[in-house]
Parts: C-alpha cells; structure tokens; sequence
C-alpha cells in the first residue's frame, strides 16, 4: 500500500482529504505543522509528500528545502497544495524541487486525487 | 523621437488614465517648473531694476526659490500619502481575499466529501460530523469577516464604542470558560486569577470580549506544548491591568515594533492563518485606545510574552 504524507495545518482539511486518500486505498500520515511532517517522513519515508505552504513556525518554503537537502527524503515527490497562487511563490516552489503546484480553490477532491494518482500510481 | 518629446507622453499617460489636465500631475509639474523659472527670471530683472546691491538681488532669488521648493515638496509629499493609501488599500484587499479562501477550501472538499452520490458511491454513516466542520467554519469566516469590518470601520473613523458598566472580572471568566476546551485539546493549561474587590469599568462588553477573545487566543496558539497560561487582573493606582502570560515562543525582538500593526505576523508564526488573521491586535489596541486606556507587552523569543492592558476605573 502506497503511504501519502499531508502536512497541512488545517484539521478539517486533513480529514476530507484523509478521507478521500484511504477511500482510494492509500495509507495517509498527517503532519499539522513543517518540522512535525519532516520528523514522519524520515521515519515512514512515505512514497508521496503534499504540502501546504503557509504553516505554523516554518514556513512550506523552508520544509520543502529540508526535505529535499536531506539524503534520506530527497527523492520522494513532493506536490504544493496551497492558496497562495503568486507566480513568484510557484516558480520559487518549483525550483526547490516541487513536482507540481496545485492550488487548493481550484481543484475537487477528485480532481487532487487523480493528479496523485499520476505521479504514483 | 517619443521619448524626446517628453510632453506628448506626458499627456498621453494622463489621457489613458482619463484624468484632466489640471489634474494630471507630470503636466502640473512642469507647469510648476516653468512658474519657478518665470519667477526666478522676474525676481531676478526687479531687483537688479531697483537695487544696485547685489545681496538683495541674491537673496530675493534665493527666497522665491526656496518658496517654489517648499509647495514642491508639499504636492509630492501629498501624492506620495495617496499612493500609499491605495498600495494599502491594494494590500488590505488582497490579504482579504487570501484569507477568506482558507475556509472557502475547507466547505469545497468537505462538500465534495459529502456529494457522494456525485461519485457513485454510498453516502457516509458520518455525514453529522461533516456537517459540524462546515458549521464550526461558518462560524470562523463570519468571526473574520466582522472583524476585517472592525478594521475598516477603524480606519474611517466610524467606530462607536458603548460606555456601560462592566465586571472585567466576570467577562473573563466567561471568555476564559469558553476556551477551556481548545486550551485542553492543545495541552495548554489556563489559569485566571484577579485581585478581590475590583471595580467595574466603564466599557463596551463586546468589543473587550473580541479583545480578551484575541488575547487568550493568540497565547494558546503561540504557547508550546503542555504549557501554562497565566491571566491576572489587577488595580493599580489608575485603573484595572488585565495581563495574560504565556510560556511560548515569544516575538522576536527586532519584530517587536510592528507587532500592533495591521495584519502583522511574527516571522516565528504562520505568515497568515485562518481564524486569528493578524487583525487581532490592531483591532485591540485601537479599542483600548478609544475606551482611554493602554495596551503593552514584553516578550522574550523563546521565552514568552506578557501582554496587557490598562482601563481607567470610573470615578
């Protein structure tokens, strides 16, 4: 079973997309802020990482940068999922080495799901 | 051969922007410009006409350029406060607009959650639970958007603050009661301890509960883990202190500065957030300002904060 980890500050948000996640036969690990998400992803190396940008003390920017420097969690794929939708904070994203930007607003549960579903199976 | 003649640009920009010629500010500049040579030259041809000491001619010149350059500086420092009034009226709607899609994410995948039909697939035997998250968000976008109002309405000038007289003591037990439980559910213990015998203040009870509400709020947020939350009113000499302690990661000192400001955020703290938008403490302080009183804090990054106010006891 393939393991997702969301590291996304907002609980209601956690569960809707948990929910979904495990519906689709995923094992979904959740963070509510940056340095907790990183402690679980070097523990469970997870096969998919989302991530929010705006996050309580370190911001998504900085554990985007962490994950991808550390040896041990640098190739898992990392998907932005966000509201901010300045081009500046995509560009700045991707160029951390992000996978894809998706913001939040813009995309049905479904819609998230299938664009995970691409990047891993 | 544009760019040479500058004026055709000039009056092309304000014709875009259909601003009037009067109105528009390179062509008024220039107007200025040759006004300030036009009375240089004159000043200049009177004095020689009329004086043979040349000090006087100097120093009239002198003068009347002196004048051109104040109501210069003026006009610009004039247009200088209306560009920054709109940047941050640009700023202040974009912040807004940002925040209020935190929540409207929130109703979008939990709706989509619930929509299971949609997917052709049986509906939930938790739907009531769902139903509780839009609620309780509901109830977050209306508590921001009353208080971006606050925020407008402070800035117009247009806020009426009641003056009737209210127990701090009870109110915060009341507020404090109310938090009781998001305290638990992120291991912060609170504690409300107050002088006896102190008096009631002169107030409006709902807008000191919005500052209270910030208040507790912001120290459970910013407390770590499993820590303890002191509050205390007290008398003073001049009046009643409320003051809330907390043990949590405090405000950075060179940040220290800005921390009253519209929508401020220590670097130490989420940048923006959904409930709590940074408002909070703009809004409070302008409150206790207009009730005659202070507000303050003292912190220490790592440590934690004491934030207070002061109200003026009747009489």
């Amino acid at each position: 079973m393939k393991k997702i980890l969301f590291i996304e500050d907002q609980p209601a948000l956690q569960k809707a997309l948990g929910r979904i996640l495990e519906e689709e036969g995923y094992k979904t690990l959740s963070a509510l802020d940056g340095e907790t998400g990183i402690r679980i992803a070097q523990k469970e190396l997870p096969d998919l990482v989302l991530l929010d940008l705006i996050l309580p003390r370190k911001d998504g920017f900085t554990i985007l940068k962490e994950l991808k420097s550390d040896a041990k969690t640098k190739a898992i794929p990392i998907v932005i999922l966000t509201n901010l939708e300045r081009g500046e904070d995509v560009d700045q994203a991707l160029a951390l080495g992000a996978t894809t930007y998706l913001v939040k607003t813009y995309y049905r549960l479904d819609e998230v799901v299938k664009k995970i579903k691409e990047i891993i199976g | 051969m544009e760019n040479s003649f500058g004026s055709m640009n000039l009056f092309r920009e304000c014709r875009d922007l259909r601003i009037r010629l009067w109105e528009c500010p390179p062509f008024l500049f220039v107007l200025l410009g040759f006004a300030t040579i036009m009375s240089l030259i004159s000043t200049y041809l009177i004095s020689i006409r009329y004086t043979d000491d040349e000090a006087v001619t100097i120093v009239s010149v002198t003068a009347v350029a002196i004048l051109f350059l104040v109501i210069g500086n003026l006009i610009i420092s004039g247009f200088n406060k209306i560009a920054e009034a709109n940047r941050m009226k640009s700023e202040f709607i974009s912040i807004i607009s940002h925040q209020l899609r935190s929540p409207l994410s929130i109703f979008k995948w939990t709706i989509d959650l619930l929509d299971r039909e949609a997917q052709g697939k049986p509906p939930y035997q938790d739907t009531l639970s769902f139903l509780h998250t839009l609620r309780d968000t509901t109830e977050n976008m209306i508590r921001l958007v009353n208080s971006l109002l606050e925020v407008s309405r402070i800035e117009a000038r247009t806020i009426t603050l009641k003056r009737e007289p209210i127990s701090l003591v009870k109110l915060t037990e009341e507020i404090t009661e109310d938090f009781k439980a998001y305290a638990r559910a992120s291991n912060v213990l609170l504690e409300f301890t107050h002088d006896p015998h102190i008096p009631n203040i002169a107030g409006d009870s709902q807008r000191l509960s919005m500052v209270i509400q910030n208040l507790i709020d912001n120290a459970i947020r910013y407390s770590k883990a499993s820590g303890k939350i002191q509050i205390g009113i007290v008398k003073s000499n001049d009046g009643i202190v409320f003051s809330i302690k907390d043990g949590g990661v405090g405000i950075p000192q060179i940040q220290q500065k800005y921390v009253f400001q519209k929508f401020f955020r220590a670097e130490n703290a989420a940048r923006v957030q959904t409930v709590g938008s940074g408002i909070g403490l703009y809004t409070a302080k302008a409150i206790i300002d207009a009730l005659g009183g202070t507000m303050g804090f003292q912190s220490k990054e790592g440590e934690g904060s004491i934030f207070w106010f002061r109200l003026p006891a009747p009489g």
